[in-house]
């Protein structure tokens, strides 16, 4: 190749470029930009006088809330963690939203009906919960191991099967739930997550235990034989079959820690403290299936499946969402942030195509302002054929 | 003045880092079978990428009927006549050949599509030039040598009278090929001139005019092929004298590695069997080759040898050990070492870095790994020690990602993997195919090599050189069966085609039973 004798600056741009992780890292920012932006305009048109303002809150309404943030992250950290993982195996997980549900339930149960001796009640109700998700990960993934039946599918349907299942379950339980209420009854104390201490709030210390098993999930990926044989059955099942390795086990080993991670999100939710002393989360059994399992889709996709990226992605959107709701104040519907983060989720599946433009222009940039002209040409036409070369893999 | 239909003059085009194309001269005359010669990476497909409008170049001049052209997009190539058939085809798989071919200048009237002339014109084609085809047939069902033909209906179609072919041979059998040479030739006799990008010198010597040879972009000269020999081609390309005959010492045979008893594989296409009974052995120390013309069974054998998929009847021992039904983990341990027929599907996680890839068949040994967590160092210095072993050349040593080297590189990454491993067989399915004159020699040299060091090698292979030089015993596979055991010594390649056509057979079928 020739030499590379050009400025710094140059040198960093070009780095950038060619780091992975932080080319989907600058193509996800670029996502969230786009997203804000079009969201709004959407405010602009909805209201044109309040649409500074709320805009304003969309962005720094979660400054208020930073424990309702850390509340609400837990939930889509986790069910993002159980997607994002299925899919780098190839998998596609649309059933969180079931095995959250069912951990819920396990946790929930665990919680009413167990009381095991010692302080760790909460403790039981966590791991009855991992249980649950993992029971409903696990047999979509024997599904698809032992039949070749479609993962997308029997998730999807174990999503209304659980949902159905624990509603039924609950509502016929009389010590769970409170007919007048319609709603489930507040757990003991002693199965409630501790909280982290804030008063009056519902942040507990499952966003340690989310986090740290994000980064587990990271080691897992990168530097264990079975990550190893994941990643190599996601990119080509094939090759990883010819490669002697066990597909059919290695599918239902990912489902079912993908449905365990969901599950785990599912009882983390449920087991928090709520505002008021003493009392707990509850869960009303109304036939609707569980939003977080979805959003952890969104949460994956703007994470690029990757564990830490999840865990910045499930933040920003817990963050974006308090605000959202505090945009009722000036007459918006909560609605409105679902809208921007659609918007979002939908440009950060361009994303790469964004950072390729964005790279083009750079390139451009700099060949204008080249005193070296010939060599600077040179180098900016490089730039873009690697860039060419990136949109080829992708 | 000479009646050149097309001239490209003094082109040259820069990628950063490489002259793809260094002041390249080439003149196609009218009628003419114009082949355009060098190894990967030589410019040729550039320089054809420029005629067709794909590329710009930096210096020259393309003219047409002696007067400058600017060609700046396919569309302005197809207005001035050029066609090309590119080396992967661009067919909708769900549609039919007569709805390809028309795609992009439907006729019709007010909107309406006018198919009955379609059809008429396409069958009229058909039959002028020998191109037989379904028009209702799916892209899907038929055989590449069949979407290969539509390929060419395109462009004659739409009235195309230059001919660009790329590498038009690397994906059929000997038959097609034969096939393919004789419609050339009429298309020539018709007047149509015909650039044919290639690097097979056999099919050049058989069917071009004029050779143009290209090497590491410049312009070697170009030749008539009446005054030329391949031997004379061969040297302009590759800049060294080749040998075409592969060295080898006397085989000294040893003991049976592989033994195949009565194998019967069910066929996926259709309800019968694949393969039918097959039985034979391979002793240590011989390059046993199975030849056969293309969908005769040999990668449907292949697959259950290796344990891509399972056998319905019969036995498959290895060094001893019955594996028959073992899993393809355990037949790895046992010794058998694989060098796959589609290497970007089968034999690479084309995602993954070269270092990756090297151990793909390794990672679960103790060396490269201490309870489940993978020791990296370990593995990027057994990598380096291939890279160097092998000669295996990429942008960024052991992390470059698979899919941006050269095929050829990620060829010797996979042979150097699976020789590098502990093995007492090696599977070779057509492991030179799309391969340069280089890099197959190298091949061929690495499996001789294993065979001198005592290892069982079997190798499957379509191409009539291959098979006649690298191999000790051949085995001919028609519909499924072995119908002939020869001596590449003692035979011929005219001989060799008639059992590959099931004309002759050496092995009755009642004697399979006994062995």
């Amino acid at each position: 190749m020739q030499d590379r004798n050009g400025s710094s600056s140059k040198l960093k741009v070009k780095k950038l470029l060619k780091i992975k992780g932080s080319s989907s890292f600058t193509a996800a920012l670029l996502a969230i930009a786009l997203g804000l932006i079009f969201g709004f305009i959407i405010m602009l048109f909805a209201s044109p006088a309040n649409s500074l303002p709320g805009f304003f809150t969309i962005l720094t309404g979660g400054l208020q809330r930073l424990d309702d943030v850390i509340y609400f992250m837990v939930p889509i950290l986790m069910t993002g963690l159980a997607v994002g993982f299925a899919f780098r195996m190839g998998l596609f997980n649309i059933g969180a939203s079931g095995q959250y549900t069912m951990g819920m339930f396990f946790a929930l149960y665990a919680g009413f009906m167990w009381k095991p001796p010692g302080n760790l009640h909460w403790l039981v109700c966590i791991l009855a919960g991992l249980a649950g998700g993992m029971l409903w990960g696990l047999i979509p993934g024997i599904f698809k191991a032992l039949l070749n039946v479609n993962e997308v599918i029997t998730s999807i349907m174990f999503n209304y099967i659980g949902m159905y299942l624990v509603d039924m379950l609950i509502q016929s339980n009389a010590k769970m739930y409170v007919p007048t209420t319609t709603r489930t009854a507040y757990l003991p104390v002693s199965a409630q997550l501790p909280a982290l201490g804030l008063s009056n709030s519902s942040a507990n210390i499952s966003i340690f235990f989310a986090i740290a098993i994000a980064v587990l999930l990271f080691i897992v990926l990168n530097h264990t034989i079975f990550g190893f044989e994941l990643k190599a059955t996601g990119f080509n099942k094939d090759a990883s079959t010819y490669a002697g390795m066990n597909g059919k086990r290695n599918i239902i080993l990912t489902m079912m820690i993908a449905g365990a991670l969901a599950g785990l999100g599912g009882a983390f939710a449920i087991l928090a403290p709520s505002t008021i002393p003493g009392s707990s989360m509850t869960y009303e059994p109304i036939n609707i299936i569980a939003a977080n399992g979805f959003n952890g889709i969104a949460v994956a996709l703007l994470g690029n499946s990757h564990p830490i990226g999840i865990i910045f992605s499930a933040l920003f959107i817990s963050y974006i969402q308090r605000g959202g709701t505090l945009t009722s104040l000036y007459g918006y519907k909560p609605e409105i942030i679902d809208v921007v983060i659609a918007v979002i989720i939908y440009f950060s599946a361009f994303a790469m195509i964004m950072n390729i433009a964005l790279g083009r222009f750079l390139a451009r940039r700099k060949e204008k302002s080249a005193e070296k002209q010939g060599q600077e040409m040179k180098d900016a036409y490089q730039e873009v054929q690697e860039i060419d070369h990136v949109k080829e893999e992708v | 003045m000479d009646n050149y239909i097309i001239e490209m003059i003094n082109i040259t085009k820069e990628f950063p880092g490489i002259l793809a194309n260094d002041n390249v001269s080439l003149q196609l005359k009218k009628g003419e079978i114009h082949a355009l010669l060098g190894e990967n990476g030589a410019g040729k497909s550039t320089l054809m990428s420029i005629l067709f409008g794909l590329y710009q170049p930096e210096k020259g001049e393309i003219r047409k009927n002696g007067k400058p052209v600017t060609i700046n997009n396919p569309n302005d190539a197809n207005d001035l006549g050029i066609g090309m058939v590119h080396q992967h085809f661009k067919l909708v798989e769900n549609f039919t050949v007569l709805e390809n071919i028309i795609l992009g200048v439907e006729p019709n009237k007010i909107g309406f599509l006018q198919m009955r002339e379609a059809r008429k014109k396409v069958l009229k084609l058909s039959r002028e030039y020998g191109l037989e085809v379904n028009p209702d047939a799916l892209i899907e069902n038929i055989t590449v040598g069949m979407q290969q033909r539509v390929e060419i209906l395109k462009m004659l179609y739409r009235e195309n009278e230059i001919l660009i072919f790329d590498e038009p041979t690397a994906v059929l059998t000997p038959q097609e090929i034969e096939d393919l040479m004789e419609i050339m030739r009429g298309f020539a006799r018709s007047g149509k001139s015909i650039l044919f990008i290639t690097h097979k010198l056999n099919e050049i010597m058989a069917v071009a005019d004029h050779c143009t040879v290209l090497r590491k972009g410049k312009l070697m000269g170009t030749v008539e092929i009446k005054n030329t020999s391949k031997e004379e081609l061969s040297k302009m390309m590759v800049g060294r004298e080749v040998s075409f005959s592969v060295q080898k010492k006397e085989m000294k045979p040893g003991d049976i590695v592989l033994s195949v008893r009565n194998v019967t594989v069910p066929s996926k296409i259709h309800k019968g069997d694949a393969v039918k009974n097959v039985s034979f052995d391979v002793r240590s120390g011989e390059i046993v080759c199975i030849a056969g013309i293309d969908g005769n069974g040999q990668t449907e054998f292949v697959s259950a040898l290796t344990g891509l998929d399972k056998i319905s009847g019969g036995t498959i021992k290895l060094c001893d050990v019955d594996i028959t039904r073992s899993n393809i983990r355990t037949r790895s341990k046992a010794g058998m070492s694989h060098i796959p027929e589609d290497r970007h599907k089968h034999g690479l996680v084309l995602d993954y870095t070269l270092e990756q890839n090297l151990v793909l068949q390794q990672y679960w040994q103790s060396e490269f790994h201490k309870k489940g967590f993978i020791k990296r160092d370990a593995i990027r210095n057994y990598a380096n020690k291939l890279i160097d072993q092998y000669d295996i050349r990429s942008s960024q040593g052991p992390i470059t990602i698979t899919r941006t080297m050269s095929g050829g590189n990620q060829q010797k990454a996979i042979v150097g993997r699976e020789i590098d491993k502990e093995h007492e067989l090696l599977v070779a399915v057509q492991p030179t195919r799309g391969l340069d004159i280089g890099a197959i020699e190298y091949i061929h040299k690495m499996l001789v090599e294993r065979r001198d060091k005592g290892k069982a090698v079997l190798l499957i292979s379509l191409e009539l050189d291959e098979i006649m030089n690298v191999s000790d015993r051949i085995l001919v596979m028609y519909e499924g069966e072995i119908v002939g055991e020869l001596d590449p010594k003692s035979t011929t390649i005219e001989e060799l085609g008639l059992y590959m056509s099931g004309a002759k057979r050496n092995i009755a079928k009642e004697n399979e039973n006994a062995g």
